[in-house]
Protein backbone atom coordinates (compact mmCIF):
# COMPACT_ATOMS: atom_id res chain seq x y z
CA UNK A 1 0.00 0.00 0.00
CA UNK A 2 1.81 2.91 -1.00
CA UNK A 3 0.67 6.43 -1.22
CA UNK A 4 -0.18 7.47 -5.04
CA UNK A 5 2.01 9.53 -7.33
CA UNK A 6 -1.20 12.05 -7.66
CA UNK A 7 -1.04 12.34 -3.88
CA UNK A 8 2.62 12.78 -4.11
CA UNK A 9 2.51 15.21 -6.32
CA UNK A 10 -0.32 17.00 -4.50
CA UNK A 11 1.51 17.15 -1.46
CA UNK A 12 4.79 18.83 -3.10
CA UNK A 13 1.54 21.61 -4.61
CA UNK A 14 0.30 22.07 -0.80
CA UNK A 15 4.10 22.79 -0.08
CA UNK A 16 4.61 25.03 -2.08
CA UNK A 17 0.97 26.81 -1.92
CA UNK A 18 1.87 26.35 2.57
CA UNK A 19 5.11 28.49 1.65
CA UNK A 20 3.43 31.18 0.02
CA UNK A 21 1.17 31.54 3.38
CA UNK A 22 -1.90 29.82 1.68
CA UNK A 23 -3.74 28.42 4.87
CA UNK A 24 -6.24 26.74 2.61
CA UNK A 25 -3.59 24.76 1.34
CA UNK A 26 -3.26 23.16 5.29
CA UNK A 27 -6.46 22.17 5.51
CA UNK A 28 -6.17 19.88 2.90
CA UNK A 29 -2.81 18.49 3.63
CA UNK A 30 -4.38 16.80 6.80
CA UNK A 31 -6.88 14.46 5.21
CA UNK A 32 -3.80 13.11 2.82
CA UNK A 33 -1.82 12.49 5.62
CA UNK A 34 -4.39 11.25 7.54
CA UNK A 35 -5.78 9.03 4.95
CA UNK A 36 -2.29 7.47 4.10
CA UNK A 37 -2.06 6.96 8.29
CA UNK A 38 -4.72 4.65 7.38
CA UNK A 39 -3.35 2.88 4.52
CA UNK A 40 -0.22 2.06 6.51
CA UNK A 41 -2.10 0.95 9.49
CA UNK A 42 -4.47 -1.31 7.42
CA UNK A 43 -1.31 -2.31 6.43
CA UNK A 44 0.38 -3.24 9.54
CA UNK A 45 -2.45 -5.47 10.45
CA UNK A 46 -2.48 -7.57 7.77
CA UNK A 47 1.51 -8.63 8.65
CA UNK A 48 2.31 -7.16 12.10
CA UNK A 49 1.13 -8.06 15.72
CA UNK A 50 -0.23 -4.77 17.08
CA UNK A 51 1.90 -2.92 19.59
CA UNK A 52 -0.21 0.80 19.70
CA UNK A 53 3.04 2.48 20.81
CA UNK A 54 5.59 1.98 18.58
CA UNK A 55 3.50 1.12 15.56
CA UNK A 56 1.70 4.69 16.27
CA UNK A 57 4.87 6.32 16.09
CA UNK A 58 6.52 4.31 13.18
CA UNK A 59 3.63 4.64 11.39
CA UNK A 60 3.70 8.31 11.04
CA UNK A 61 7.35 8.98 9.95
CA UNK A 62 6.38 5.92 7.21
CA UNK A 63 2.96 8.54 5.89
CA UNK A 64 5.20 11.46 6.03
CA UNK A 65 8.00 9.96 4.18
CA UNK A 66 5.46 8.32 1.48
CA UNK A 67 3.59 11.58 1.15
CA UNK A 68 7.47 13.46 0.69
CA UNK A 69 7.65 10.50 -1.75
CA UNK A 70 10.39 10.67 -4.50
CA UNK A 71 9.62 14.56 -4.76
CA UNK A 72 12.96 16.67 -4.90
CA UNK A 73 11.30 18.42 -1.54
CA UNK A 74 14.07 20.39 -0.20
CA UNK A 75 15.04 20.68 3.41
CA UNK A 76 13.37 23.93 4.53
CA UNK A 77 9.85 22.54 2.84
CA UNK A 78 10.22 19.13 4.55
CA UNK A 79 10.68 21.00 7.90
CA UNK A 80 8.00 23.45 7.00
CA UNK A 81 5.52 20.87 6.17
CA UNK A 82 6.36 18.77 9.41
CA UNK A 83 5.49 21.78 11.36
CA UNK A 84 2.76 22.90 9.65
CA UNK A 85 1.35 19.20 10.05
CA UNK A 86 1.59 18.80 13.77
CA UNK A 87 -0.08 22.38 14.58
CA UNK A 88 -3.50 21.30 12.00
CA UNK A 89 -3.35 18.14 13.66
CA UNK A 90 -3.87 19.41 16.87
CA UNK A 91 -6.23 21.66 15.72
CA UNK A 92 -7.74 18.73 14.39
CA UNK A 93 -8.03 16.44 16.83
CA UNK A 94 -9.11 18.96 19.62
CA UNK A 95 -12.06 20.45 17.48
CA UNK A 96 -13.22 16.97 16.40
CA UNK A 97 -12.90 15.82 20.54
CA UNK A 98 -14.55 19.26 21.17
CA UNK A 99 -17.31 18.80 18.56
CA UNK A 100 -17.87 14.95 20.03
CA UNK A 101 -18.12 16.38 23.75
CA UNK A 102 -20.98 18.72 22.61
CA UNK A 103 -22.57 15.99 20.96
CA UNK A 104 -22.86 13.51 23.89
CA UNK A 105 -23.72 16.23 25.58
CA UNK A 106 -27.16 17.06 23.27
CA UNK A 107 -25.63 20.11 21.45
CA UNK A 108 -25.25 20.86 17.73
CA UNK A 109 -22.41 18.85 16.17
CA UNK A 110 -20.04 21.00 14.02
CA UNK A 111 -18.61 18.23 11.28
CA UNK A 112 -14.85 18.86 11.22
CA UNK A 113 -12.55 16.92 8.42
CA UNK A 114 -11.85 13.72 9.10
CA UNK A 115 -15.01 13.26 11.41
CA UNK A 116 -15.86 9.98 9.83
CA UNK A 117 -13.23 8.16 11.16
CA UNK A 118 -12.44 9.15 14.80
CA UNK A 119 -14.40 7.28 17.48
CA UNK A 120 -13.62 8.73 20.46
CA UNK A 121 -15.30 7.81 23.93
CA UNK A 122 -16.27 10.87 26.09
CA UNK A 123 -13.52 9.95 28.22
CA UNK A 124 -10.78 10.41 25.44
CA UNK A 125 -12.19 13.64 24.15
CA UNK A 126 -11.97 14.73 27.88
CA UNK A 127 -8.44 13.47 27.91
CA UNK A 128 -7.40 14.71 24.83
CA UNK A 129 -9.30 18.31 25.90
CA UNK A 130 -7.18 18.56 28.90
CA UNK A 131 -3.87 18.03 27.09
CA UNK A 132 -4.40 20.89 24.91
CA UNK A 133 -5.53 22.96 27.71
CA UNK A 134 -2.49 21.76 29.71
CA UNK A 135 -0.34 22.64 26.56
CA UNK A 136 -1.65 26.31 26.83
CA UNK A 137 -0.75 26.86 30.34
CA UNK A 138 2.70 25.69 29.62
CA UNK A 139 3.44 27.81 26.86
CA UNK A 140 3.08 31.11 29.12
CA UNK A 141 5.57 29.31 30.99
CA UNK A 142 7.87 28.20 28.03
CA UNK A 143 6.43 28.45 24.38
CA UNK A 144 9.90 26.74 22.97
CA UNK A 145 8.88 23.65 25.39
CA UNK A 146 4.99 23.66 24.10
CA UNK A 147 6.04 23.60 20.63
CA UNK A 148 8.33 20.71 21.66
CA UNK A 149 5.34 18.88 22.72
CA UNK A 150 3.18 19.75 19.94
CA UNK A 151 6.03 18.72 16.93
CA UNK A 152 6.49 15.53 19.04
CA UNK A 153 3.30 14.39 20.35
CA UNK A 154 0.45 16.03 17.51
CA UNK A 155 2.95 15.74 14.83
CA UNK A 156 5.04 12.45 15.58
CA UNK A 157 8.16 14.12 14.97
CA UNK A 158 11.37 12.46 15.94
CA UNK A 159 13.97 14.76 18.04
CA UNK A 160 15.80 15.45 14.91
CA UNK A 161 13.10 16.56 12.99
CA UNK A 162 11.21 18.35 15.69
CA UNK A 163 15.00 20.05 15.70
CA UNK A 164 14.82 20.99 12.06
CA UNK A 165 11.90 22.64 12.90
CA UNK A 166 12.61 24.95 15.12
CA UNK A 167 16.15 24.92 14.63
CA UNK A 168 17.48 23.99 17.70
CA UNK A 169 19.91 21.22 18.49
CA UNK A 170 18.77 18.02 19.44
CA UNK A 171 19.78 17.76 22.34
CA UNK A 172 17.76 20.91 23.32
CA UNK A 173 14.62 18.98 21.86
CA UNK A 174 15.35 16.49 24.48
CA UNK A 175 15.85 18.16 27.44
CA UNK A 176 12.79 20.44 26.73
CA UNK A 177 10.89 16.91 25.92
CA UNK A 178 11.81 15.35 29.54
CA UNK A 179 11.04 18.76 31.48
CA UNK A 180 7.52 18.98 29.47
CA UNK A 181 6.65 15.73 29.83
CA UNK A 182 7.12 15.65 33.28
CA UNK A 183 5.28 19.60 33.98
CA UNK A 184 2.16 18.73 31.86
CA UNK A 185 1.71 15.55 33.56
CA UNK A 186 1.83 17.30 37.21
CA UNK A 187 -0.48 20.20 35.60
CA UNK A 188 -2.93 17.13 34.48
CA UNK A 189 -2.95 15.45 37.63
CA UNK A 190 -2.90 18.72 39.06
CA UNK A 191 -6.06 20.44 37.27
CA UNK A 192 -8.09 17.55 35.91
CA UNK A 193 -7.33 14.91 38.07
CA UNK A 194 -6.53 13.15 35.47
CA UNK A 195 -4.85 9.70 35.62
CA UNK A 196 -2.34 10.72 33.10
CA UNK A 197 -0.34 7.44 33.20
CA UNK A 198 -3.29 5.68 31.10
CA UNK A 199 -2.88 8.63 28.17
CA UNK A 200 0.46 7.17 26.83
CA UNK A 201 -0.54 3.99 24.84
CA UNK A 202 -2.24 4.55 22.16
CA UNK A 203 -5.71 4.48 24.16
CA UNK A 204 -6.00 6.86 26.11
CA UNK A 205 -4.36 9.95 24.46
CA UNK A 206 -7.09 9.67 21.11
CA UNK B 1 3.07 28.49 40.27
CA UNK B 2 4.68 31.75 40.09
CA UNK B 3 8.31 31.28 39.11
CA UNK B 4 9.87 34.11 37.44
CA UNK B 5 11.66 33.25 33.72
CA UNK B 6 15.10 33.62 35.76
CA UNK B 7 13.96 30.67 38.28
CA UNK B 8 12.41 28.66 35.36
CA UNK B 9 15.65 28.66 33.85
CA UNK B 10 17.47 27.38 36.65
CA UNK B 11 14.97 24.31 37.54
CA UNK B 12 15.42 23.27 33.88
CA UNK B 13 19.38 23.24 34.70
CA UNK B 14 19.39 21.07 37.75
CA UNK B 15 16.61 19.11 36.47
CA UNK B 16 18.46 17.86 33.61
CA UNK B 17 21.43 17.23 35.47
CA UNK B 18 19.45 15.80 38.59
CA UNK B 19 17.43 13.46 36.31
CA UNK B 20 20.87 11.58 35.00
CA UNK B 21 21.68 10.76 38.89
CA UNK B 22 20.16 7.98 40.66
CA UNK B 23 17.52 8.71 42.54
CA UNK B 24 18.96 7.92 46.15
CA UNK B 25 21.82 10.84 45.43
CA UNK B 26 19.61 13.76 43.85
CA UNK B 27 18.13 15.26 46.99
CA UNK B 28 22.08 16.20 48.33
CA UNK B 29 22.72 16.91 44.82
CA UNK B 30 19.88 19.79 44.79
CA UNK B 31 20.28 20.69 48.53
CA UNK B 32 24.01 21.75 47.42
CA UNK B 33 23.27 23.04 43.81
CA UNK B 34 20.13 26.13 45.02
CA UNK B 35 19.37 27.91 48.08
CA UNK B 36 16.33 28.99 46.49
CA UNK B 37 13.16 27.08 48.01
CA UNK B 38 11.24 27.71 45.56
CA UNK B 39 13.38 26.02 42.48
CA UNK B 40 14.40 23.08 44.58
CA UNK B 41 10.52 22.17 45.30
CA UNK B 42 9.86 22.67 41.27
CA UNK B 43 12.73 20.45 40.57
CA UNK B 44 11.51 17.92 43.15
CA UNK B 45 8.11 18.21 41.42
CA UNK B 46 9.14 17.84 37.96
CA UNK B 47 11.72 14.35 39.05
CA UNK B 48 8.90 12.60 40.45
CA UNK B 49 6.01 13.31 38.04
CA UNK B 50 8.85 11.82 35.14
CA UNK B 51 9.25 8.53 36.85
CA UNK B 52 5.75 8.72 37.00
CA UNK B 53 4.99 9.26 33.80
CA UNK B 54 6.88 6.47 31.79
CA UNK B 55 5.61 6.56 28.57
CA UNK B 56 2.85 9.50 28.39
CA UNK B 57 2.60 11.21 25.40
CA UNK B 58 4.71 8.70 23.72
CA UNK B 59 1.70 8.01 20.91
CA UNK B 60 0.77 10.55 18.02
CA UNK B 61 -2.94 10.53 18.88
CA UNK B 62 -3.94 10.79 15.10
CA UNK B 63 -2.06 7.38 14.42
CA UNK B 64 -3.23 6.19 17.19
CA UNK B 65 -7.08 6.56 15.53
CA UNK B 66 -5.92 5.50 12.34
CA UNK B 67 -4.04 2.41 13.93
CA UNK B 68 -7.64 1.63 16.36
CA UNK B 69 -9.67 1.79 12.87
CA UNK B 70 -7.21 -0.41 11.05
CA UNK B 71 -7.66 -2.83 14.25
CA UNK B 72 -11.35 -2.50 14.10
CA UNK B 73 -11.36 -3.44 10.07
CA UNK B 74 -9.15 -6.17 10.27
CA UNK B 75 -11.14 -8.00 13.37
CA UNK B 76 -13.01 -11.05 11.60
CA UNK B 77 -16.08 -10.75 14.08
CA UNK B 78 -17.90 -7.29 16.45
CA UNK B 79 -19.29 -7.81 19.21
CA UNK B 80 -22.75 -9.45 19.21
CA UNK B 81 -22.03 -12.14 15.88
CA UNK B 82 -22.90 -15.11 16.74
CA UNK B 83 -20.82 -18.47 15.84
CA UNK B 84 -21.78 -21.82 15.00
CA UNK B 85 -25.21 -20.28 16.26
CA UNK B 86 -23.84 -21.31 19.65
CA UNK B 87 -21.41 -18.78 20.25
CA UNK B 88 -22.19 -15.03 20.72
CA UNK B 89 -18.71 -12.74 20.54
CA UNK B 90 -18.29 -10.12 23.39
CA UNK B 91 -14.87 -8.72 22.83
CA UNK B 92 -11.98 -8.78 21.02
CA UNK B 93 -8.97 -9.84 23.37
CA UNK B 94 -6.07 -9.96 20.81
CA UNK B 95 -4.37 -11.09 17.99
CA UNK B 96 -1.12 -12.86 17.56
CA UNK B 97 0.84 -14.96 14.63
CA UNK B 98 -1.80 -17.91 15.21
CA UNK B 99 -5.13 -15.94 14.99
CA UNK B 100 -7.54 -13.79 16.73
CA UNK B 101 -8.63 -14.46 20.29
CA UNK B 102 -12.06 -13.81 21.12
CA UNK B 103 -14.44 -13.62 24.67
CA UNK B 104 -17.75 -15.38 23.47
CA UNK B 105 -20.11 -16.60 25.88
CA UNK B 106 -22.31 -19.78 24.76
CA UNK B 107 -25.98 -18.74 23.70
CA UNK B 108 -27.38 -21.67 25.50
CA UNK B 109 -25.94 -21.32 28.32
CA UNK B 110 -27.22 -17.32 28.17
CA UNK B 111 -30.65 -18.68 27.48
CA UNK B 112 -30.36 -20.82 30.69
CA UNK B 113 -29.58 -18.03 32.78
CA UNK B 114 -32.51 -15.74 31.39
CA UNK B 115 -34.60 -18.78 33.21
CA UNK B 116 -34.56 -18.08 37.34
CA UNK B 117 -34.45 -21.56 38.19
CA UNK B 118 -32.24 -22.87 35.77
CA UNK B 119 -29.87 -19.82 36.90
CA UNK B 120 -30.23 -20.81 40.63
CA UNK B 121 -29.13 -24.10 39.10
CA UNK B 122 -26.23 -23.11 37.41
CA UNK B 123 -25.51 -20.57 40.40
CA UNK B 124 -25.24 -23.51 42.61
CA UNK B 125 -23.67 -26.04 41.01
CA UNK B 126 -21.80 -24.83 37.94
CA UNK B 127 -20.76 -21.59 38.75
CA UNK B 128 -18.16 -21.51 36.61
CA UNK B 129 -20.81 -20.61 33.66
CA UNK B 130 -21.21 -17.11 32.33
CA UNK B 131 -17.77 -16.37 32.95
CA UNK B 132 -16.83 -16.00 29.54
CA UNK B 133 -14.94 -18.13 27.40
CA UNK B 134 -12.31 -17.43 25.17
CA UNK B 135 -13.03 -17.90 21.66
CA UNK B 136 -10.31 -18.73 19.00
CA UNK B 137 -9.97 -17.94 15.89
CA UNK B 138 -7.27 -18.72 13.57
CA UNK B 139 -5.78 -16.81 11.06
CA UNK B 140 -6.82 -16.09 7.68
Amino acid sequence: MFANMGDSHEVTLLLSALTRGDEEAGARLIPLVYDELRRLAGSYMRRERPDHTLQATALVHEAYLKLLGQQSVDWQSRAHFFGVAAQLMRRILIDHARGHLRQKRGGEYKKVALNEAFIFSPEQSAELLAVDESLERLAKLDERQARVVELRFFGGLSVEEAASVLGISPKTVKRDWSVAKAWLYADLKEHHGIDAAAMGDGQGAV
Amino acid sequence: MGLTPQQWETVKELFETAVEKPAADRALFLAGASQDAVVVHEVERLLANHTEAGTFLSSPPLAAVAMATAVAAAQSFSPGDLIADRFRITRFIARDGMGEVYEAEESLVSAWHSNPSARNFCATHMPWIGLGAKFIWPRK
